[in-house]
């Protein structure tokens, strides 16, 4: 029966697969047990009945019909997620870099000068944004000797790359502030 | 009245109180694309023996090594660029390096190896 000329036929144009529940139902046809498929766009196994040798049988169904969904694979999952990882990878050096892709060439180059002059202990630079398009160069250097203890450096940037202010501020194990000097500015 | 190439050198050479070599350097603002002037092994061994000969404090000491840490425009002298920066930032930050002892600035100087 031609697929069209079977959704003619049936009380409903859906229905749902029933399978007769015995050990001899085929394992793509017990697939199907209890799902809502359409006369005229049935699963792979054809609609029930059609299969040589076939007992399943087809409940009409009125309620509302969406196309099956089908079954999800682990390969198909794998694929989006390391497609996802990808993303997210993109993603945190964007916001990693964040700040340093809008500095001006001057910016830059002060950017570079301040680098340069840091202890060999320095962790990585942080850029931030301030007022009016500067930018504040932050570097922490840890304690040699007290651990959690570290002096801040932190230059502020303007626009056409001149030092409006450098400090170093170093702090406790418990981030009290012990000291703060103003190398210039402010 | 001083130029910042002479300001910086009597900075490095500790021959004017540090608080008045800054002070006098502001106006020429912080930035320098090329050193102005150069420190060397000899200006630190020569603080560190002010401090051991009595001359200078260990705060003061501190605070000239502060005065040259992260400065545009002050270099290195060529070939003891990190030794010198690590130099200083020892000097600079004592508590989270290295305590300035006579035993340490002893030890510092002969590091030196002037």
């Amino acid at each position: 029966m031609l697929k069209d000329e079977a959704a003619r036929v049936h009380e409903t144009p859906y229905y749902i697969w029933r399978t007769s529940g015995d050990d001899k139902v085929r394992p793509s046809h017990a697939a199907n047990e209890g799902r809502v498929f359409a006369w005229n766009n049935p699963p792979d196994t054809g609609n029930p009945g059609e299969a040589p040798n076939c007992r399943c049988t087809a409940e009409p169904y009125y309620g509302p019909y969406d196309p099956p969904i089908e079954p999800v694979y682990p390969e198909l999952i794998f694929l989006p997620l390391a497609r996802l990882g990808k993303i997210l990878g993109a993603l945190v050096r964007a916001i990693r870099m964040l700040g340093t892709d809008t500095l001006t060439t001057a910016q830059a180059r002060n950017l570079e000068r301040f680098d340069k002059k840091l202890s060999k202990d320095a962790g990585k630079i942080t850029v931030s944004n301030g007022p009016n398009g500067q930018r504040v160069f932050t570097a922490d250097v840890p304690a040699r000797n007290i651990p959690g203890s570290f002096a801040r450096y932190e230059k502020v940037v303007d626009r056409a790359g001149n030092t409006v202010s450098y400090t170093k501020t170093t702090y406790g194990p418990r981030g009290e502030v012990i000291s703060r000097k103003v190398k210039f500015g402010e | 009245m001083f130029s910042r190439e002479a300001l910086l050198t009597h900075l490095i050479e500790a021959t004017i109180p540090t608080q008045i070599a800054e002070e006098k350097l502001k106006k020429f603002g912080w930035d320098a694309n090329a050193a102005k002037a150069v420190l060397t092994r000899m200006n630190i061994t020569h603080v560190l023996s002010l401090y051991l000969e009595g001359k200078m404090t260990g705060t003061q000491l501190e605070s000239w090594a502060n005065a040259i840490e992260g400065r545009d425009d002050i270099g290195f002298e060529a070939g003891y660029e990190s030794v010198l920066s690590e130099a200083i930032h020892q000097l600079a930050n004592p508590l989270l390096t290295l305590a300035i002892t006579t035993e340490n600035m002893r030890d510092l100087a002969a590091h030196l190896g002037v």
